[in-house]
């Protein structure tokens, strides 16, 4: 093997588009959780499995027919080929060599091919002993029929179904984490049942009537009583061996809620962080999230009326008893807290979250949510409240879009009701939605048919509809209008006359009921499509 | 709203509502029992009176059932409310009573006690919060038109027996182009609290008892009250 057509052939592969192309389809429909094709593919594979286990376990006591075998050998040539498969993608023996390579030639060392070509099948050699690899390759073995004891290897083929099953993951994940534990529950029922089989079989073994006959059958009578199974099938015939079970049966009782206790104590602590992994799997689905924090009296109502318009939201509380209440009404809750940054990335602040709300009722805690939120997305949009009128500089200043203030508001309607009752009752009704009527802004689409033209074009009687003013970018003397206000980005023209023109880009602010500016929505843009 | 105002409860509430009204030149008296909420709200420049709000004795002598015309009950909590707006309605049937519901169960036993408005704080939120996140653009034109310090105001046009706005339509009136104002509806308190909107009540005859919703320009506000303020000879 010649060193340097090996490495030419690295460097061949290495910038071969194809090659990546081909290992990248292949890692999509193996190795990427992500990918759409994965769900199908892990039918497949999972189908094949069962149906291998249950003609195999059919075979058993009846004969089968001759497409069974054939069944079997397809199974396991797919089962060999999905082996190669994930050994060629578990590492990428091209990048071993080369890497090797230039680091010889920067130093300027004659390359040497061994090394280097050790490197890259010990990698390989890693992903072989990987338990769920070694459980693919046993699994293979049982199609050698001759060989009765390969029968046990068949469990293998359901083990394999480890890879496609999470809650079995997570089973021996938590299992893994307690093994210390497990470990020593381990010894000490190995030494209980070491020493309670010699201790039987010495006092037994030579009854007539007693079952035990080899050493085997003593620690077989031990696992059986210990456990608290007691088949029946060997009982102790001598007073002495009905004393040694007494003793065996209260300490197994002991042992058995020891290892219960284990267990359970490992499963809760994993309950809370798989709860919130199914939560963050469940949300890698979602687009434009809004997140809530602050679930209080606030966050309550927000989260209902955006719900109602059927938007994705998630909620977020430092108090574990307001997440509960959020999660029994049916949404998405995470207890954390809303400073920690992790969090924030975890839940996709970067991708997937379109609004952040920080409602809550402390003013330390909205700022600096606000300022985390901020600090990782610059463009979300963040919307804040200030409980003291001080709060609102220094939410701005943290990078809040918006600052709402709760006592402020509340004051300005009480006030308004005072001096013009009706007036405010109907600008309340109205922005309430109680009254049925709602403000709404609707833009005006290039190509609509109200693109280009004047306002006289828009008939406001048959939609049912009043006309507020309109919303125009600031660029640009629209008409000589003197009713004309700054806003933040635009421009409003507050009643223009029929000779304005309305452009693309610009929204009419409209007043009337919600069904009328649907139906008026949904003609306009209509038009656009239909060409005028 | 003709005689003094009270507001019962020295807390954030009752200090916002009580700085904005006197802000606006009304008569206010801010009435509580914690001495240290009192003390900031007199640091703020406003009237203070320390009362026990479950002693009629004590209401009555701050003057409900005599010259008191507004009530404000913001008190922290919901059944406190409720009982101060059954105590002064029992002192006062006139008074006209606002009261602040935290719980939204609370409207109706408000209502019930004799509360002509109720306030949910946390509803008001709510909505403009949403509002912000679906609608910017309107909450922007709220907060820089009605609730900032630009020239555009709602206003209440009362129809009167001898006032040129009865019989009329609205269709006739064309506030649009005659006045630049723009007609939001009509509403009449003895018809039911329900805005009769201006797009169904085109062709509505306005009646007297009847208040016009319009908005538009202090100035053309003006302009209009005075031009509808007595019958036009044109129109006989």
């Amino acid at each position: 093997m010649n060193p340097a057509s090996v490495v030419k052939l690295c460097y061949f592969l290495d910038r071969s588009k194809n090659y990546g192309r081909i290992k990248r389809i292949c890692h999509d429909l193996l190795e990427n959780p992500q990918a759409p094709v994965r769900p199908y593919v892990d039918t497949v594979m999972i189908t094949l499995i069962l149906t291998t286990v249950l003609l195999f376990i059919y075979d058993v006591r009846h004969p089968l027919p001759d497409w069974a075998r054939h069944v079997e050998y397809i199974a396991v040539g797919v089962f060999i080929i999905e082996y190669l498969l994930r050994l060629w993608l578990y590492s990428d023996s091209r990048r071993i060599i080369i890497a090797d390579y230039e680091k010889a030639d920067y130093l300027g060392v004659p390359f040497r091919l061994g090394p280097a070509l050790g490197a890259a099948l010990r990698k390989k050699w890693d992903y072989a002993t990987t338990p769920l690899a070694i459980i693919d390759l046993l699994s293979l073995l049982p199609a050698y029929r001759p060989l009765r004891i390969l029968r046990l290897f068949m469990l293998f083929r359901v083990f394999r179904l480890f890879r496609y099953a999470h809650s079995v993951n997570e089973f021996t994940r938590v299992l893994a984490e307690k093994r210390f534990e497990l470990y020593t529950l381990g010894v000490f029922v190995s030494f209980v049942v070491f020493a309670s089989a010699t201790a039987i079989y010495l006092f037994e073994a030579d009854h007539s009537e007693s079952r035990i006959e080899t050493f085997f059958d003593a620690v077989y009578w031990a696992l059986v009583t210990l456990s608290t199974v007691g088949y029946g099938d060997i009982v102790p015939h001598t007073p002495e061996g009905r004393l040694i079970t007494a003793v065996l049966i209260v300490s197994g009782i002991g042992v058995l809620s020891f290892f219960t206790s284990i267990i359970v104590s490992a499963f809760a602590e994993k309950m809370q962080t798989l709860r919130e992994r199914r939560i963050q799997q469940e949300l890698a689905r979602l687009d434009e999230l809004i997140v809530v924090c602050g679930y209080g009296r606030v966050g309550e109502v927000i989260v209902a009326q955006l719900v109602a318009q059927g938007r994705a939201l998630l909620v977020l509380d430092k108090v574990p008893a307001r997440v509960e209440r959020a999660r029994r009404q049916g949404f998405h809750a995470v207890c954390e807290d809303a400073g920690r940054s992790g969090l924030w990335e975890s839940l996709g602040i970067q991708q997937r979250v379109e609004t952040v709300l920080c409602v809550t009722g402390d003013d330390v805690i909205n700022v600096f949510a606000t300022l985390t939120a901020r600090s990782l997305n610059p463009q979300v949009k963040i919307i804040s409240r200030a409980n003291r009128d001080e709060t609102v500089k220094k939410l701005k200043l943290a990078g809040a879009n918006y600052v709402v203030r709760p006592f402020d508001a509340v004051a300005r309607v009480a006030v308004g009701s005072v001096h013009e009752p009706l007036a405010f009752a109907a600008i309340h009704a109205v922005l309430s939605g109680d009254s049925g009527l709602t403000l709404d802004a609707i833009r005006i689409g290039d190509g609509t048919y109200l693109d280009g033209q004047r306002l006289a074009r828009l008939d406001l009687r048959q939609h049912k509809l009043v006309l507020f003013g309109v919303i125009a970018p600031r660029a640009g003397e629209r008409h000589l209008h003197w009713e004309r206000f700054d806003l933040a980005t635009a421009r409003f023209y507050f009643n223009p006359p029929d000779d304005f023109v309305l452009h693309g880009g610009d929204s009419l602010v409209l007043f009337g009921r919600p069904v009328s500016l649907r139906y008026f929505q949904e003609q306009l843009e209509q038009s656009a499509l239909r060409g005028r | 709203m003709q005689g003094r105002i009270i507001i019962f409860g020295s807390q954030r509430f009752g200090r916002a509502v009580a700085e904005q009204l006197a802000a606006a030149q009304s008569e206010v008296v801010l009435v509580g029992q914690d001495a240290v909420d009192l003390a900031t709200a007199r640091e703020s420049r406003l009237t203070v009176c320390q009362a026990d709000y479950t002693d009629d004795a004590e209401l009555e002598r701050l003057g409900i059932g005599r010259d008191v015309g507004q009530v404000f009950c913001l008190l922290p909590e919901d059944a406190q409310n409720v009982f101060l707006s059954l105590s002064v309605r029992a002192l006062a049937p006139q008074v006209h009573i606002v009261a602040l519901a935290e719980a939204p169960d609370a409207v109706a036993k408000l209502k019930a006690a004799g509360a002509d408005d109720i306030i949910e704080p946390y509803e008001m939120i709510g909505q403009t919060v949403c509002r912000l996140v679906q609608k910017p653009l309107i909450n922007d034109l709220l907060d820089t038109l009605l609730f900032g310090d630009a020239d555009l105001l709602l206003a209440e046009v009362a129809v009167t027996a001898d006032s040129a706005l009865d019989q009329s339509t609205l269709l006739e009136l064309n506030l649009r182009d005659h006045y630049n104002l723009v007609a939001l509806g009509v509403a009449n308190h003895t018809r039911g609290e329900t805005l009769l909107f201006a797009a169904d009540a085109q062709d509505y005859r306005l009646l007297p008892g009847d208040v016009l919703l319009v908005m538009g320009a202090d100035s053309a506000i003006t302009r209009f009250r005075r031009a509808v303020a007595v019958r036009r000879a044109r129109k006989d």
